[in-house]
């Protein structure tokens, strides 16, 4: 199977076609936009080969594999900044975005019109002046829901895909929340959520946390959480000194995480791992990216990790997918 | 604001560059007994949003074509003049697309092209009216009054060129579309725009916004 890899960074999308060896960006008087837009996300869809969707602060863009281009998608966020993307997993059409100012909008005609959905996030932040949406993920068991999690402000559900929200932070040691992971158990399931003082689970969909010691987590900065793709017993969670941070590690647990172990990385990390990026279409097949520009690679599964060679700007998020014929 | 910037996406044959332009100079047309003028508006007028809020609950649309500036040749654009009588011309907007095309690939097949004015949801659109390009000034008559001596726009100016004549009353809350096809190249130059009104709050009850802390481990010093 032929993989291209895409890099979402601060000078526009890279692409890899030679499993993360080298990275080119397509050229500017072709490729369809600025080759230093800033770009916070890629998403790809299993029912879509060849296409990506891009959320950057100039708007949203889809890339087309046959005419090798971004084209761009009228919406109403251009002037925001789209932070996240998702695409239900049954009906691509269906896209959500998570912004800076902290808002969701859902469009249900693959983005030909959109709808800003009445999420009550808070407007202001001492810490970071203005909250920023760092995940959005459409509920394994249920893809009318979907579950974001808001830096500052804590995890929010929608059962009714957006239309109402439940703000779940009860339990929770920090709103600072990144990241969510779902773990299907004998009778019930777990959730995992990162935050910036720590990861918690949840075993009441949300309704409250409880905070996790985890002794092999040298600090408290949990960023990006993800779940091995055919083994929902396997979790790689990556902690940082801080954001951006200057070290790194990452966690693995196989036992869905009541125990962690240290992941053996080539050499160091030198900035917070940001995003671990997984596809059905191959579960062994891992890539990570420090925000700071490193890329590892996994072909085992997350037991051996080898470094590329390239390193980029910053990077906001990676992702890989099944190169079409 | 003096200036406004746009960001189109300029369709080429096999490709699509976006240069961001600044526009300094905007004119539209005014339509006299002696023939097309322009007539310089103040560039705060420019949105190319695709979703607009107005107080009246009815709203004068004309549709338009758009001619800018570019150093690779005048691009052509589509667009709309919004009015909202009951604000004064102050509040109107001037609508122009971030998709574009060069005017010199299609300077040999006007007689190809055509405006299709369409309303409502994506899934039940009704096509309002359709207008033949003929029907409004050539883009080589506007470009005149700015450069007699050329074919080029001067830099920093668009020309928002509109006909007598049609013009859509349309109901808020609406969507309008309005496309310029090209059946000679088959494609379209297509901006929609939500028109929503002021009185309505869609998302009542609206409330009070809240804020953030942030790490709560450590000892904040309040910032209000």
């Amino acid at each position: 199977m032929k993989i291209t890899a895409y890099a979402a960074t601060m000078q526009a999308v890279w692409f890899s076609e030679d499993m993360g060896e080298t990275w080119l960006r397509p050229p500017t008087p072709t490729g369809g936009f600025y080759n230093e837009i800033r770009c916070w996300a890629v998403c790809t869809h299993p029912q879509r080969p060849g296409e990506v969707l891009a959320g950057t602060d100039q708007g949203l863009y889809r890339w087309s594999h046959e005419q090798q281009r971004w084209n761009y998608i009228p919406s109403p966020m251009d002037d925001l900044h789209i932070l996240q993307i998702a695409q239900s997993p049954d009906d691509p059409k269906i896209i959500i975005c998570g912004t800076r100012p902290a808002e969701i909008f859902i469009s249900e005609d693959d983005g030909k019109s959109w709808q800003r959905s009445n999420l009550n996030a808070a407007t202001e932040c001492w810490f970071i002046n203005t909250t920023r949406v760092t995940s959005i993920q459409f509920d394994p068991a249920d893809a009318d829901t979907i579950w974001i999690t808001i830096e500052i402000d804590g995890v929010f559900r929608s059962r009714d895909r957006g239309k109402t929200w439940d703000h779940l932070i009860d339990g929770l040691r920090d709103n600072d929340t990144h990241n969510l992971v779902f773990l299907n158990g004998n009778n019930r399931r777990t959730i995992l959520c990162s935050t910036e003082a720590g990861l918690h689970k949840s075993i009441d969909e949300g309704k409250s946390w409880q905070y996790m010691d985890i002794p092999q987590a040298p600090w408290l900065y949990f960023r990006s959480i993800q779940r091995k793709e055919n083994d929902s017993n396997i979790i790689f969670a990556s902690v940082g000194d801080k954001p951006s941070g200057e070290a790194g590690i990452l966690l693995i647990s196989r036992d869905q995480g009541q125990s962690w172990e240290k992941a053996a990385l080539p050499e160091p990390v030198s900035s917070t791992i940001w995003w671990i990026s997984t596809n059905p279409a191959d579960p062994n097949l891992i890539f990570l990216c420090t925000i700071f520009g490193q890329i590892f690679r996994s072909q085992d599964g997350g037991e051996s990790w080898r470094k590329m060679q390239r390193v980029l700007g910053e990077i906001r998020m990676i992702a890989w997918a099944p190169t079409p014929e | 604001m003096t200036h406004y910037l746009y960001k189109p996406h300029v369709h080429g044959r096999n490709n699509i560059t976006t240069p961001d332009i600044l526009i300094d100079r905007l004119y539209r047309t005014l339509n006299t007994q002696y023939g097309v003028d322009l007539l310089g508006v103040g560039v705060k007028q420019l949105t190319s949003s695709v979703e607009l809020q107005f107080s009246a609950s009815k709203l004068t649309i004309t549709p338009a074509y758009v001619l800018i500036a570019a150093g690779g040749g005048v691009l052509f654009g589509v667009g709309a003049e919004i009015d909202d009588e009951t604000q004064g011309t102050n509040a109107n907007f001037i609508l122009v697309a971030r998709f574009a095309w060069r005017l010199k690939y299609l300077q040999d097949h006007f007689d190809k092209m055509k405006f299709v004015i369409k309303v409502g949801p994506v899934s039940e659109q009704q096509i309002i009216e359709e207008i033949d390009f003929s029907r409004f000034p050539s883009p080589a008559t506007l470009i005149e009054q700015l450069n007699p001596q050329g074919t080029e726009l001067p830099r920093g100016a668009m020309i928002i060129a509109t006909t007598t004549g049609i013009a859509h009353q349309i109901n808020v809350p609406e969507i309008y579309q309005v496309n310029i096809a090209d059946t000679h190249l088959d494609r379209g130059l297509i901006h929609r725009v939500s028109l929503f009104s002021s009185e309505q709050d869609g998302r009542e009850p609206r409330p009070i916004p809240r804020y953030a802390i942030g790490p709560t481990t450590g000892d904040i010093e309040h910032y209000i």
